[in-house]
């Protein structure tokens, strides 16, 4: 596994015009993985991950010279990345007219035939109460569930506090226990 | 037990169910470097033209410092003391100087004034008063 060097090295370097596209490609390098994984659980779909990705590190490319390093690279991007995604979804739904539950049903159609997506029958219902949550519900849920990302960091990146954040997270584990045991008669407790 | 915790010791869920094409990692910061090539702005030339790209936004800025420079001086500075000059103006002059002078002595400059015209006499008067003696005044005027 290829070793990155430190977020400042990467940042200083960028901004010196002889280094600057070097180090951004290796800025893209060390974060492509986790930014690409954050956003396709958002969007489900891996086209739509990749535009969000490549539009991520454009806008990060713009931006670097602004960036303050009083917080942490890492916690900039996934800020960006998640904005990237929420207004990809909020254009996406904006004439949709179909219900909450329809839309789900539907989403789950298109995952059986993605060639990019091989979960079983509980996977797939998984990712239909997923898309049951709000939007933001999900975002905290996968955060905190699949990839256990801390909530300090968490509040950091979504801009919420800790204690809201706990409470999203509890209420989207609520959700999808009682849609689990009602549908697949799943017993979390086994 | 909580339901968190429950969901938190069932593994089945955890595991990533979504893949991508294959070398898809290998091959996306080419991608994004393609695209950030055919932008000749490097972030150094961004950052420098920032001003250029918001005419209006640094325009507007201008206008709004100098309107809040004409403020702050007009009733902040000029304004004061504007109000103190015409406060001296009206005064009565025996409010400003009263405090400031002992009475008696502006009484006598008064009379030394009232009695402009002042002749030998008066003047021998107020010398041998001051205890100057007769001779040394006539030295003086046939110097």
């Amino acid at each position: 596994m290829k070793q990155h060097r430190s977020d400042t090295d990467i940042i200083n370097d960028i901004l010196q015009v002889e280094t600057s596209h070097a180090a951004f490609r290796e800025l893209i390098e060390k974060y492509q993985t986790p930014l690409y994984w954050h956003v396709r659980k958002i969007v489900l779909n891996h086209d739509d991950a990749d535009d969000i990705l490549q539009n991520t590190f454009i806008k990060v490319w713009s931006a670097i010279p602004q960036f303050r390093q009083q917080s942490k690279l890492y916690t900039w991007l996934f800020r960006i990345a998640t904005n990237e995604a929420l207004t990809f979804l909020k254009q996406k739904n904006k004439n949709n007219t179909l219900s909450i539950d329809d839309l789900s049903s539907e989403w789950i159609t298109k995952l059986r035939a993605d060639p990019y997506f091989n979960g079983d029958e509980t996977e797939l219902a998984m990712q239909k109460v997923l898309l049951l949550l709000p939007d933001k519900q999900r975002i905290v849920f996968n955060m905190r569930y699949y990839d256990e990302i801390p909530y300090e960091e968490m509040s950091e990146i979504l801009e919420t506090s800790v204690g809201a954040l706990k409470a999203s997270y509890h209420h989207a584990v609520k959700k999808i226990e009682n849609y689990l045991q009602q549908s697949l008669n799943l017993s979390l407790n086994e | 037990m909580n339901s968190q915790s429950n969901m938190n010791q069932n593994s089945i869920h955890k595991k990533n169910p979504f893949t991508v094409p294959e070398g898809y990692f290998e091959t996306f910061s080419d991608k994004v470097m393609r695209q950030i090539n055919e932008t000749p702005v490097s972030p150094k030339e961004i950052k420098r033209n920032l001003f250029l790209r918001h005419p209006f936004a640094i325009a507007a800025s201008i206008v709004g410092f100098l309107l809040i420079s004409y403020t702050v001086v007009h009733f902040l500075i000029y304004k004061p003391a504007e109000k103190y000059k015409q406060l001296a103006q009206q005064a009565d002059i025996e409010e400003i100087i009263l405090p400031l002078v002992d009475e008696n002595e502006i009484a006598e400059a008064f009379d030394y004034t009232a009695n402009a015209s002042l002749d030998g006499d008066d003047i021998e008067n107020y010398l041998l008063n001051k205890n100057i003696h007769e001779k040394a005044i006539s030295n003086y005027i046939n110097k």
